[in-house]
């Protein structure tokens, strides 16, 4: 029995590399690097620590205390009333909250039988948000670096994103081409900054993911980190409760620009990730593309299907924070509407606040839908942890 | 079912449009580089009167943002939400084997082999040239 007590099926799916039956695959979880972008320096090349002005004996400045490099985050931070960070998730000796990969392996993997669980991060959300690209580029490889060393090494279970800038395109599509043939590496991480995700200026990252057959993904967090603008359509908003609850916005702009732009018609095996901004929406976007484009079909006749089915082939959603309707058909009628047996992935979002528990999340849907949700279509979408669950490249 | 004399061929040159009323429909008839077509004037969305709307081509491409205009003088535009049908078939662009518009035949005929049906009110042709006929 699954831990909400569905009845199983003969269906269940044997990992190769393991031996054990598939229960979860966690597709967006954040440890912390312990000492902030301190921890970096031993990843980031000898002429960036000098350049940042973090090489050696760090000098405070007097005059200025903010002239120190820092990790690009929102520029106002919206203070959360509880903490943004699960307490029971703080390292037994101490540190940021989801600091101690070995404490997170256990409190987070074994705890709640996950299989896999994807390595988002917490500390390179807003990378975009370095003005300068070949910082923000650089930032970018030594964080990979770091969750490569660090934590992915740490447990077979774990699996790690590449997480490029778009401040430069070409760079962003060489650091894929230097890491995509890891093997714990299974998807790109775009960090999104001031332009829809599907214009032109993105493609040599897309060019790039698909070439290696990895999926692409984005995070909230970019959002006026740095010197990226708020992205939310109105400005920036008063309260933390706006800023969370407004995040769909992010995703409904950058899907459609997915869609209109022809990204999938031109790199027709790229998976698109939308991480952490809901997925109730999704019905909304879907009906109202549909309907636009068989008026506006003559602005992008290279979308040669509805823009519903381009969705449900091509971009997946994490399910953190789950939605909450306040009546079981309501949900079971939108999980419908969304194509969820394609389109959703199970996500905990672990240490933060908002974690999704597996045992609690979804209940009483329908088991194959379940599965689906919490391992099936995550085989679809990173094809490196699918090989590995098929035993044809497996991990010592 | 019954057929109707539009017009004489003389008063239908290409690129024009007349919409008639036969047997309580309103069709449209369409000369598309000297062959007639015609279409219910309803579209099949909301019921606007589709035949009154643009003709033109329409946009193809094969890779994303090369575009490629077809299909020139071919393609109704309806009037209210753009839906675009081609004229030749009453299929619709966007969904061309689900979204038609019922689409009539439509024949050039000499004036003696002309005659409508006699439940339906005729008038008198009394010239030379061929007629354009809707079979409804």
């Amino acid at each position: 029995m699954n831990p909400v007590g569905q009845a199983e099926t003969t269906t269940d799916t044997i990992d190769a590399s393991t031996g054990k039956k598939l229960n979860i695959i966690d597709c967006d979880i954040h440890p912390r690097m312990p000492k902030g972008v301190q921890s970096l320096m031993p990843y980031l090349p000898e002429k960036w620590q000098a350049r940042i002005g973090m090489k050696g004996a760090l000098v405070k400045d007097e005059a200025n205390p903010r002239n120190t490099f820092s990790v690009p985050r929102r520029a106002f931070f919206h203070p959360h009333p509880g903490g943004s960070g699960r307490v029971d998730a703080r390292p037994p000796e101490g540190g940021p909250i989801g600091s101690n990969i070995g404490f997170l392996a256990k409190q987070l993997l074994d705890e709640h039988d996950i299989n896999y669980a994807i390595i988002v991060g917490q500390d390179a959300t807003g990378v975009s948000g370095i003005p300068d690209a070949d910082l923000s580029a650089a930032y970018a490889s030594a964080y990979n670096d770091f969750v490569l060393t660090e934590w992915a090494s740490t447990d077979h279970r774990f699996k790690a994103c590449i997480w490029v800038s778009p401040r430069d395109p070409n760079l962003a599509a060489e650091e894929i081409d230097r890491l995509a043939g890891h093997p714990d590496i299974v998807s790109v991480q775009v960090c999104p900054m001031d332009i829809p995700l599907g214009q032109r200026y993105m493609w040599p990252i897309y060019e790039a993911a698909s070439r290696h057959d990895l999926p692409v993904a984005i995070h909230g967090g970019s959002e006026t980190a740095g010197v990226n603008p708020p992205m939310l359509a109105v400005g920036m908003p008063s309260y933390f409760i706006e800023l969370h609850s407004g995040l769909p916005q992010v995703g409904w702009m950058h899907v459609t620009s997915m869609v209109c732009e022809g990204v999938f018609a031109r790199f027709p095996n790229l998976k698109f990730i939308v991480q952490e901004m809901g997925y109730a929406w999704v019905a909304g976007l879907m009906w109202r593309l549909d309907k636009e484009w068989r008026s506006l079909r003559l602005e992008v006749p290279w979308v040669k299907e509805p823009p519903s089915e381009v969705i449900r082939k091509h971009v997946r959603f994490t399910s953190q924070p789950v939605e909450e309707p306040p009546k079981p058909e309501f949900n079971e009628q939108m999980l419908k509407m969304i194509y969820a047996e394609d389109t959703l992935q199970f996500s905990s979002d672990y240490p933060h606040w908002d974690f999704d528990d597996p045992r609690y999340v979804f209940p009483n849907i329908d088991p194959q839908l379940r599965k689906s949700i919490f391992y099936g279509n995550a085989l679809g979408t990173y094809p490196k942890i699918e090989k590995l669950v098929a035993g044809e490249n497996g991990k010592t | 079912m019954g057929k109707h004399i539009v017009s004489r061929v003389s008063d239908f040159p290409p690129g024009e449009r007349k919409i008639v009323e036969f047997e309580n429909r309103s069709i449209g008839v369409f000369n598309i580089k000297g062959e007639y077509f015609a279409l219910r004037n309803v579209c099949p969305h909301q019921g606007a009167p589709l035949c009154i709307g643009p003709v033109r081509g329409t946009m193809d491409a094969e890779t994303p943002h090369r575009i490629q205009y077809v299909k020139d003088g071919e393609i109704i535009v309806c009037p209210w939400h753009c839906w675009e049908f081609d004229i030749l078939t009453g299929r619709s662009v966007f969904n061309p084997h689900r979204t038609r518009v019922r689409a009539y035949k439509v024949t050039v005929e000499r004036p003696e082999s002309a005659e409508e049906d006699p439940s339906v009110e005729t008038f008198r042709v009394t010239v030379e040239d061929d007629l354009v006929v809707l079979h409804v």
